[in-house]
């Protein structure tokens, strides 16, 4: 005879009871592993489709200013990449509109593609031809396209030349193409091709890209490589790809040239943007430095007019030359002079034409393009130090850069530039000037002073003159050797090559923002605790009827522990069937909560590509947890036995066990419980504590509080005498709820448990509704518009409204009460709830200063200290700190649940790109439409992405708050700014959209919970005919005595109607607590679902206490006597 | 020897301490038999439990064989019990999952036998001794009340215990059952020389026995 001999021998004797508890157990882990399954499911669903997307690339090399597209070929030839492939492509966004139909889809990648691409993923088909477009299957659903309809797509343009400088075009932001529909590209034919991880649809739109060169005037060029892994390479490849760069790439790769000597003159480094960004300047300084060579920047800006006293030059070129004048000693020594004002040096020709004199005052007026979108035209005013002749560096016409439109016009009558010119300025002397010298600056300013007025987030030179000490350089083969350490030592990095690797990328995004496994564990806990609670409750039922059992082993000199080794092998064996019997469940329970994410529940993930997997690693862990918290309640359930002496096992008294627990401990409970709960609800109210955690604490220990309490009114002595009569019948059964106080304490816990969880949540829903003031979640913006293509003005301005084709004159009827604030945006992974992947790369705003002013939207959490903070939390945005930290705002709910931050955090954004970035969260927004991006403010935002041109997002407010009116302005907005291919959504609809998220998230955790009730119930009325089971002899002797079975059943139904009107109040009351301030925002008025709940509840309970006593009418008293 | 030397006994009540046994002293000595009357109540019960050693006395001592098991500590306790004393109960509390035979041998869960084949032996003796050699291996629930009193008696004796202890053994049974489990128990205690108390309300019962006492006013008294 051993204990596991014992152990085994009782669990098949008592099978019946403990079926009951293997069931119970079998639930939660069923509940439970389904649950970690179902975060699997998700994330390789995620995975699956990140990798059908993105096909067979593992690296993606990409940059704003397109490259060669040779550099593939160059690529494939490096050692380190000898084993991969390779293709080119042009990645643009773009608008796509199907003429025919009127329907228009924004937001679609436009890729410029050949055969290669296809080659490259491995799929058969042919790249169209240049007249034709092939769709993505959603794009194509949207639009609805016949076979050889017109389809036009409109592309941002890439620029060599910034948008947002003053040589940019302005007007040239895109370009559309006429195109004809050549059918939907099959998704195994790559026709989901994407590089940015979402679950949602993919719009994409396959063009040939000779075609899009050409429309592009790109001709030769790609802005994106797409490498393969290779066979022997793991997938985190990118120092292979950023070595094999290095080596490849050339200086035109990097938009760089040196002008080659020839005649003497110094080599000129230039950039086809005009402009030379700074860490450029210092690594051609650097490496010119290392051959012997001077590097002099070179500042050159055009003056729209040189005044003095009255008498002007028009639009003549200035150059800001460094102190050794490019080289020229004259203009060196000139540029040196200390005048009080600042040195300028005219040529001959321009000195002769406006009269000057050395000493004499000279205005130099000229334009500038404004941060914020604006031509500003300045004034500056400056010494004439000199005049010199137009000889030696004064006749190098090179010192200003190449400017289209501008440098290449034959008279000025012919200048094409980006800003206005007034030709009626221009005598024949200017022209004559330029037919003679062209771009040959008339006048010299020292660089600095140059630097102060032109100088721009792209940089502050035009080019770079490079010399030797004793002159100028002439051997050819210097270029050469020159070009190549340029080309290496700037590397793919500084010239803005992102190189991205996207397998490691895809897998970290398919790790998902929201860990599905986790929500529906939450999600599912209290069905899981119905379950452990139903198996520890059949447990103890088996135990208590062997208490006398248990009296004898210890009587006979079995210690407690032994005892306690009896019943935790019985318990190990109930956990051990009860998790394999789990594991069926857990597969079915994944199952079906996967099909809700497809069907009931999909507005919560917006998808039905989640399919369920089945992995051995979330089976185990789940039955190992699962069968872990079974075993540790039933160990709970035995510790008890364990207090319990001999003589009081012996006497079988039913009382024993569930008196443990003793009177005193529960009274200390409750004391405890409703005191934090006093507690919690004042720092609730003092908001020392967030109110919503502080309050649903506070419930919460209100509902722990509140069972204790019952739990002494259940040991309470009971004074009095039962009346006669039907009501003495009835105290009768409320009395015998005392009779097993273990029991009904459970019972009522069950209900009140349910009760609580179900009505506070509930109230967690949100409503879109009348969320239109400047404090609400929309901010007071009636439309959230967002562009495809930059808008390069400043939409607040008139000038600017009229330069976008949005407003011609201020009495436009269809702009009257409409109210814009642009943004800028750096496009990137979306950071609400909508997106289930991580995002890699966050969206982020640049906001205006306007905006910051005007305080819209609600606040969450701040760190604000002052008081105009406190009046207003967006002046917490500005500048970076001296740490290079940027403050950021960011919506509570995506800093929670999708960035997983809170305020005050540091987080670091571009970890892997050449520009990483770290943001402050200074402040959270409550609920509101901005959850989709990270907010900075405008300046900081144009020193993080100085590549970005433009605003892309528009705040609109309209006066009216008629709907007709809101979207008639829509309509009004997109056609207007069709060129920019805006899409202009209602706020209320955006907010709407999230909110639905989470509103199925309560959905799917209330419909879990009803579940788990449903299972509470079922226990109750097992635990209620076990009651009678037991009483019968008491029950028969009632019956003896008088009771009709109509009077029995009233006795153990209200016993029963107590324990649940005990449940639903302790459960009620604590819910109202939790959900204090909710109530008082909505003036008191309850939320009515969770009244329905509370029936339900109810109902249930009754109708299961119904069923179980039905048999007392039956109850056959001599049989039941006899067993007395 | 059992030594019951000024042993009384109170339980803690809301309404205050309750006498139950008060200044109870005797002496018992190996062959000898005691039997407790006195009506429903009177603390015959908690007597028994306090000489098993499964409930403390408040004062006084009980002293079995030398050794006071209230001394020790809970496990030592336990392994005193099981060593020492052996329990027959009113409701015979046989475990209805075991064979006889298995519930004869429970009492071997709490020591660790040097022989398990020999204990085996013994019960099987012990099994053949009360009249039940042929139905080793039915459970409980396929015997009568008073087969499963003298299955229960088996299990007492099955550690050969210096002290039995018995609470109304018959007092479940009918008349000629009953007689035959206490010939049963008389005869087993006389054969292995043990001490045995019984608590009853039988006068038939008690007068088998070599003592007879009854409590009143929680004090212990002789019967002529």
């Amino acid at each position: 005879m051993t204990l596991v001999h014992l152990a085994l021998a009782s669990l098949w004797f008592y099978r019946r009871t403990q079926l009951a508890a293997v069931a119970g157990v079998a639930c939660a882990v069923a509940v439970l592993a389904g649950s970690l399954l179902v975060g699997t499911s998700v994330r390789a669903s995620l995975a699956d489709l990140a990798a059908s997307r993105t096909g067979r690339t593992a690296t993606v090399v990409g940059t704003e200013i397109p490259f060669g597209s040779t550099l593939a070929d160059r690529l494939a030839v490096q050692s380190d990449l000898s084993d991969v492939s390779i293709v080119p492509l042009l990645s643009l966004q773009g608008v796509v509109e199907h003429p025919g139909s009127g329907r228009r889809a924004s937001n679609v990648a436009v890729y410029g593609i050949d055969d290669r691409f296809f080659a490259f993923h491995g799929v058969t088909a042919r790249a169209p031809d240049s007249s034709h477009v092939l769709l993505s299957p959603d794009l194509a659903a949207e639009l609805g396209p016949e076979a050889d309809d017109v389809i036009l797509v409109r592309v941002a343009r890439p620029t060599d030349v910034p948008l947002d400088s003053l040589h940019g075009r302005k007007d040239e932001v895109g370009r559309t193409m006429r195109l004809t529909a050549g059918g939907t590209l099959a998704v195994d034919a790559m026709g989901e091709f994407s590089l940015n991880p979402s679950q949602g649809p993919v719009r994409a739109a396959f063009v040939a890209v000779d075609r899009l060169e050409r429309d592009l005037g790109l001709s030769g060029r790609a802005n994106t490589l797409l490498i393969s892994a290779g066979a022997a390479r793991s997938n985190d490849g990118t120092l292979d790809v950023r070595n094999a760069l290095s080596a490849a790439l050339t200086l035109d790769d990097l938009g760089l040239s040196i002008a080659p000597p020839g005649d003497g003159s110094p080599l000129i480094v230039e950039h086809d943007a005009g402009l030379i960004p700074d860490p450029i300047v210092a690594v051609v300084t650097r490496v010119a430095g290392a051959r012997g060579l001077l590097a002099t920047p070179v500042l050159s800006w055009l003056a729209t007019r040189l005044t003095i006293d009255g008498r002007s030059v028009p639009y003549s070129l200035v150059t800001a030359l460094g102190p050794d004048g490019g080289g020229d000693a004259r203009l060196a020594d000139l540029l040196a002079t200390q005048t009080g004002e600042a040195p300028l040096v005219l040529n001959d020709w321009a000195a002769r034409d406006l009269g000057a004199s050395a000493g004499d005052a000279i205005e130099l007026e000229f334009y500038r393009w404004a941060d914020e979108g604006r031509l500003v035209t300045d004034r500056a005013v400056f010494r004439v130090a000199g005049v010199v002749p137009i000889a030696g560096v004064a006749a190098d016409r090179r010192l200003a850069p190449d400017y289209p439109g501008i440098t290449d016009a034959a008279s000025f009558s012919n200048w094409d530039p980006p800003f206005p010119i007034d030709l009626r300025l221009v005598r024949p002397v200017d022209d004559e000037y330029w037919e003679r010298y062209r771009a040959t600056p008339k006048a010299f300013i020292p660089l600095d002073a140059g630097q102060a007025l032109w100088q721009t987030r792209y940089g502050q030179a035009t080019s770079i003159r490079l010399r030797t000490g004793s002159g100028d350089v002439d051997a050819p083969e210097l270029v050469a050797d020159l070009s190549a350490d340029l080309a290496r030592e700037i590397g793919p990095l500084r010239a803005g090559f992102n190189i991205v690797n996207v397998s490691a990328e895809r897998r970290a995004a398919a790790v998902g923002a929201t860990d599905f496994g986790q929500y529906f564990s939450y999600f599912s806990f209290f069905l899981m605790v119905s379950a452990l609670l139903l198996a520890a409750l059949f447990f103890r039922l088996a135990i208590e009827q062997r208490l006398p059992q248990v009296g004898v082993l210890r009587a006979i000199g079995l210690p407690p522990a032994a005892v306690r080794r009896l019943f935790l092998i019985e318990g190990g064996v109930i956990a051990l069937a009860g998790g394999l019997a789990g594991i069926a469940g857990a597969v079915g329970w994944a199952w079906l909560m996967m099909y809700g994410l497809r069907t009931w529940w999909s507005g919560a993930v917006g998808t039905s590509r989640l399919v369920l997997h089945v992995d051995a690693i979330s089976l185990v862990a789940g039955v190992a947890a699962g069968g872990l918290a079974a075993l540790v309640s039933i160990g709970l359930t035995v510790s008890q036995i364990s207090r319990l002496t001999p003589r009081q096992l012996l006497t079988g008294s039913g009382d024993a066990l569930a008196g443990v627990v003793a009177t005193r401990r529960a009274r200390q409970v409750a004391a405890l419980g409703l005191g934090g709960a006093l507690t919690l609800s004042a720092l609730g109210v003092s908001t020392v504590m967030p109110a919503a955690g502080a309050f649903f604490g506070a419930g919460a220990l209100v509902l722990v509080g509140g069972l204790a309490a019952f739990k002494v009114w259940l040991g309470r002595e009971q004074p009095g005498s039962l009346a006669s009569g039907s009501a003495g019948v009835a105290r009768l059964g409320v009395r015998n709820a005392s009779w097993r106080p273990g029991r009904s304490l459970a019972a009522a816990g069950l209900v009140a448990a349910a009760v609580f969880l179900l009505v506070s949540v509930d109230s967690f829903r949100k409503d879109s509704d009348g969320q239109t003031g400047p404090h609400s979640g929309t901010g007071g913006f009636a439309l959230l518009a967002e562009s495809q293509l930059p808008m390069v003005h400043d939409p607040m301005t008139a000038e600017g409204r009229d330069a976008l084709g949005l407003q011609y004159s201020a009495d436009d009827p269809d702009m009257a009460g409409v109210t814009l604030l642009p943004a800028r945006l750096r496009a990137g992974d979306d950071t609400s709830c909508l997106n289930l992947y991580r995002p890699q790369r966050p969206r982020l705003l640049g906001l205006p200063a306007a905006f910051l002013d005007a305080n819209r939207f609600r606040f969450g959490r701040t760190t604000t200290e002052t008081d105009q903070t406190r009046a207003n939390p967006w002046h917490l945005l500005g500048p970076a700190d001296a740490d290079g930290i940027v403050p950021a705002i960011i919506d509570q709910t995506s800093l929670q649940y999708v960035l997983h931050a809170a305020v005050g955090d540091v987080i670091t954004i571009d970890e892997d790109t050449a520009r990483p970035a770290r943001l402050r969260v200074v402040a959270a927004l409550s609920d509101t439409v901005l959850q989709g991006e990270i907010l900075v403010a405008e300046p900081a935002f144009r020193e993080l992405f100085p590549d970005v041109a433009g605003y892309h997002v528009l705040f609109v407010e309209v006066a009216s708050a008629d709907p007709a009116r809101v979207q008639e302005v829509a309509a009004m907005l997109e056609e207007r700014l069709e060129p920019f291919g805006l899409d202009a959504q209602e706020t209320t609809r955006r907010l709407a959209a999230f909110h639905q998220v989470e509103n199925t998230y309560l959905s799917t955790f209330q419909t879990l919970g009803g579940l788990g009730l449903v299972l509470g119930c079922l226990g109750l009325a097992a635990v209620i005919a076990r009651n009678v089971l037991e009483r019968r002899r008491e029950l028969a002797l009632l019956g003896a005595a008088g009771y009709t079975g109509r009077d029995l059943q009233t006795v153990v139904l209200a016993e029963n109607v107590t324990l649940i009107s005990a449940g639903l109040g302790i459960g009620l009351v604590a819910a109202i607590v939790a959900i204090g301030p909710l109530l008082l925002e909505r003036a008191g008025t309850p939320p009515l679902l969770p009244l329905i709940w509370l029936v339900v509840v109810g109902a249930t309970g009754l109708l299961a206490s119904m069923a179980a006593t039905r048999q007392l009418r039956r109850l056959p008293l001599v049989p039941s006597l006899r067993s007395e | 020897m059992l030594i019951v030397d000024h042993l009384s006994k109170h339980y803690a009540t809301p309404r205050g301490p309750l006498a139950i046994l008060d200044d109870v002293s005797f002496t018992l000595e190996p062959g000898q038999s005691l039997a407790v009357m006195g009506p429903s109540g009177s603390g015959k019960s908690t007597l028994l439990y306090t000489l098993g050693v499964l409930e403390p006395p408040t004062s006084g001592t009980v002293t079995i064989n030398a050794q006071n098991p209230f001394d020790l500590g809970e496990r030592e306790q336990a392994a005193f019990r099981g060593r020492t004393i052996g329990f027959v109960f009113q409701d015979h509390l046989l475990l209805p999952q075991l064979s006889a035979l298995d519930n004869v041998l429970v009492p071997t869960l709490a020591t660790r036998p040097a022989s398990p084949a020999e204990l085996v032996a013994r019960a099987r003796q012990l099994l053949g001794d009360v009249g039940l050699g042929a139905r080793l291996d039915h459970r409980p629930g396929e015997l009568s009340g008073g087969e499963r009193q003298r299955v229960a008696i088996a299990r007492a004796l099955v550690h050969r215990p210096a002290l039995v202890l018995c609470d109304e053994p018959t007092g479940n049974l009918d008349r000629t059952a009953a007689e035959a489990v206490a010939d049963l128990l008389v005869a087993l205690h006389t054969e292995q020389q043990t001490m045995l108390v019984a608590v009853t309300h039988s006068p038939t019962f008690a007068a088998r026995f070599g003592r007879r006492t009854e409590i009143a006013d929680r004090r212990l008294h002789d019967i002529p």
